[in-house]
């Protein structure tokens, strides 16, 4: 986290009212804004890319276009668990350096779509020094659940996907949305 | 009204350099635009130039040569006006300064391509015609478009070579080189309409402009042929041979082009490359195998087959363009290069008409430009004392050849300059560390070093070349674009520069092999050949390094499973095959568990960044639907290299690099 001194976050900044994606991992629930969501695809074959963290499971075929997907139990250093019937990708889009890019997200199970007001949001709670809370933009209380509302831009810059700067990536910049 | 001041124009540069009557049509195309002129401004700015006029006329101007200056100045204020009607701002169409920028771009090209041929050969006249035409094109489309500066520079330089065209000033020596650089800036005045475009303000003038045309309209004063030799002027001297017939351009049916967004097109090949895909995997699928066998199914599928591959051909054509643009600029560059160092070359091109992808051609300019650099510079002898000793003549030659090779495109540099020094490369390498000190390595093997960062040899770091960097950036965008480079080189004869590109970005023969249960692709450009290795061609050292034994070299072994961590390999079957590959000089072995077919195959970014993933170049959809990772070789090799230098030493030092004949 390169932001660890910006936190507490302001919740005016964090997570704001709207339609969120819920869906389950192991026996919490998480969400994400509606908006970042591309569409939600069923597990298929996800081919092994070697010498990439164990966080990246690998890349799948997009109709045509390969995209990497991250396993988000090991993001969340949750125990693995094996695929089931309802094990399912989240197909997400981020904005990262000027450019968009596709990532698939690897969930338990997906849920519903909420709509969660202004008055079920609640700020990030301080945790001991080891739960990393950089990518949550807040909670909601609904019905007695908590939900967490993840920040997926910072999931994901966080994350092993980028180990460096894009101006030294690939040779070829093939297939990169603008 | 815009006719009618164009004519105007036209006859005052008639009238600059002609007579009286001239200058007496010159007076009337005044009165004539007069009767139109509506505008008060206008109206004045005529009435002033008729009275110029007819005081130039009578012979009573005390200033003929201010009154000149004033008289143009005065057409260009007029053309001016008649562009932008008064309190209107300009309106950017982006069609009409989008086909112009395209079009001026073309006659410049062109423009520099004749001035070039009129340089080898100065008789060529109708070269400064062509020349004459591209820039009194580009003329007009600017004062269309009202962009004032590239207007009044085309204009100073259609003087200029108005003159020449004449026969009035020759077209040689520093009338050309004003004419280049009047090409050059307005190659940046374009760049700058491109940028008004996308930004919609204008870059600041250069202020290096004003410089360019006061020195274009001094070239207009050039010294008369008569006070000159007559060299210039195109065989004067009836005991000469009679001039060859400047050869007529050679007349090509015009075909109607259409222009398209690059995007477009590049989304519609890559659509179509999804589309070949789609179709390998619908034709090959199982559930089809049993219904199709002979049915109508069948003969359907084979004609969807022949479809895609048609359709697939020609997406492949539309991104094909000559290398014959590029060609070009790399002849100006040698032009200046030469000029710069004082050292006369013969610069000769073959090949201009094959065909490459665009993409390839405008990533390779760059490299290509490096070694023409590197040769002008390093290679062609300094002085033509030298290359007289030497047997050869004083003029250097350089030749830029295009060809097609194998499937793909070769282009090749040659120069008969002095050659590679291997003595001072290979002790470059010792000093390096790269070889022991008393090793004799073969000349291949040595002289691969130049596409080492930071290895120069050359003693003096001029202006141009030799700080060490350029080639292995070479080497580097050639690799990119999975080519290969090699360099070829005789002391004292010269070096030759090969560059094998693919045809095109898009697509690639690739070779699917299996390791365990993960599949894998090899570019079959990097594949030397394929050797299902019998138990005694294979050796191993000290139980680290695994050779292979080809005819009598060895090439370092290595297990693909082992080498990409592939999980579930699966025990050794004895029916492996052994993919040979090379780069650069180097080759290793992979040891796959199968080879399971060819595919032509689209490369696709993994969406995420690969360094620090060595090995691996990108995703392919394979044609069942999955991802299949694309192998690469290059720096598959650069990982595996230290291994197989301790191999290497085990067997006493006994690996035989392949010299590329």
């Amino acid at each position: 986290m390169s932001d660890t001194n910006a936190r507490p976050r302001d919740l005016s900044q964090g997570a704001a009212p709207g339609k969120y994606l819920t869906f389950g991992l192991g026996e919490e629930v998480y969400g994400l804004e509606i908006l970042k969501v591309q569409e939600i695809i069923g597990l298929m074959q996800v081919t092994r890319v070697p010498g990439l963290p164990a966080v990246i499971r690998g890349v799948v075929n997009l109709r045509g276009k390969v995209i990497p997907v991250v396993d988000l139990r090991r993001k969340f250093s949750m125990e693995s668990k094996a695929d089931t019937e309802r094990t399912c990708i989240v197909v997400v889009r981020v904005r990262r350096d000027g450019q968009d890019h596709t990532v698939g997200l690897i969930v338990d199970d997906v849920r519903e779509v909420l709509a969660i007001a202004e008055n079920q949001l609640e700020a990030v709670p301080r945790f001991s020094k080891d739960v990393e809370t950089g990518f949550l933009l807040g909670m909601a209380k609904i019905a007695q659940r908590v939900v967490m509302l993840l920040d997926v831009d910072q999931i994901l810059s966080s994350t092993e996907l980028w180990s460096m700067p894009a101006s030294v990536g690939g040779p070829l910049p093939l297939e990169q949305e603008s | 009204m815009k006719d009618k001041l164009d004519g105007l124009c036209e006859a005052f540069v008639m009238a600059e350099v002609g007579d009286r009557p001239a200058l007496r049509a010159l007076r009337h195309r005044v009165d004539d635009v007069l009767q139109d002129a509506v505008d008060a401004r206008m109206v004045e700015a005529l009435t002033g130039l008729g009275r110029t006029l007819d005081r130039l006329l009578a012979g009573a101007d005390p200033d003929p040569d201010g009154s000149w200056k004033s008289v143009e100045e005065t057409l260009l204020v007029l053309q001016g006006l008649a562009q932008v009607p008064a309190g209107a701002p300009p309106e950017i169409d982006a069609d009409l300064f989008g086909g112009f920028v395209v079009e001026a771009r073309e006659h410049l090209e062109a423009a520099e391509a004749q001035l070039l041929a009129l340089e080898a050969d100065p008789s060529q006249v109708e070269a400064i015609h062509t020349v004459f035409r591209a820039f009194h094109t580009i003329k007009g489309a600017a004062s269309c478009l009202d962009l004032a500066t590239l207007q009044a520079l085309a204009h100073e330089t259609e003087n200029l070579l108005d003159l020449a065209r004449k026969g009035a000033i020759p077209m040689s020596g520093v009338a050309t080189d004003l004419v280049f650089d009047a090409v050059d800036a307005m190659k940046r005045l374009v760049t700058d309409v491109e940028t008004l475009m996308t930004s919609g303000t204008m870059p600041a003038p250069d202020p290096a402009m004003d410089a360019l045309l006061v020195r274009i309209r001094a070239g207009v004063g050039l010294p008369k042929p008569a006070d000159l030799e007559p060299i210039a002027i195109a065989n004067l001297d009836p005991e000469a041979p009679s001039p060859v017939a400047a050869p007529a351009e050679e007349k090509v049916p015009v075909k109607e082009p259409v222009r398209v967004d690059a995007d477009r097109l590049d989304r519609l090949v890559n659509l179509i490359g999804e589309l070949v895909i789609a179709e390998s995997m619908v034709s090959q699928s199982n559930e089809l195998r049993g219904l199709a066998a002979g049915g109508t199914l069948g003969r359907s599928l084979s004609q969807l087959d022949k479809i895609t591959r048609e359709l697939q051909e020609m997406g492949m054509s539309l991104r094909m363009v000559p290398v014959r643009p590029l060609f070009r600029k790399m002849a100006r560059l040698a032009r200046d290069v030469s000029h710069k160092l004082g050292k006369p070359i013969e610069f000769v091109t073959t090949g201009e008409e094959i065909e490459i992808d665009k993409a390839i051609l405008n990533c390779v300019t760059d490299a290509l430009v490096h070694i023409l650099r590197n040769a002008l510079d390093h290679g062609i002898e300094a002085g033509a004392d030298e290359r007289l000793r030497a047997g050869k003549p004083a003029a250097g030659r350089l030749e830029l050849r295009a060809s097609h090779r194998e499937g793909s495109i070769l282009i090749e540099v040659e120069d008969d300059g002095r050659g590679l020094d291997y003595e001072a490369i290979l002790a470059k390498g010792i000093e390096k560390g790269i070889f022991q000190k008393g090793e004799r390595p073969g000349e291949q093997e040595v002289f691969q070093l130049i596409f080492l960062p930071a290895f120069s040899t050359a003693t003096v770091v001029t202006q141009l070349s030799g700080r060490g960097v350029g080639l292995d950036v070479v080497r580097t965008s050639v690799e990119a674009l999975r080519g290969r480079i090699e360099v070829q080189s005789r002391r004292g004869r010269g070096t030759t520069f090969r560059l094998r590109l693919p045809l095109t970005l898009a697509l690639i023969d690739g070779m699917v092999i299996r390791s365990g249960g993960e599949r894998f692709v090899v570019p079959t450009l990097s594949i030397t050949r394929l050797v299902r290795p019998g138990a005694d061609q294979l050796a191993t050292s000290l139980g680290r390094g695994e050779m292979l034994l080809l005819q009598d070299e060895l090439v370092p072994l290595f297990r693909l499973g082992r080498l990409l961590d592939v999980t579930a390999a699966a025990e050794p079957t004895g029916s492996e095959v052994a993919v040979v590959v090379e780069d650069g000089g180097r080759r290793a072995a992979l040891l796959a568990d199968e080879v399971l077919g060819q595919q032509q195959i689209v490369i696709k970014g993994l969406g995420i960044s690969l360094e620090g993933v060595a090995g691996i170049s990108g995703g392919v959809i394979l044609a069942d639907g999955q991802v299949g990772l694309i192998l690469d070789v290059p720096g598959l090799l650069a990982r595996t290299t230290s291994l197989a230098e301790r191999g290497a030493e085990v067997v006493g030092g006994s690996v035989v690099v392949r010299t590329a004949g």
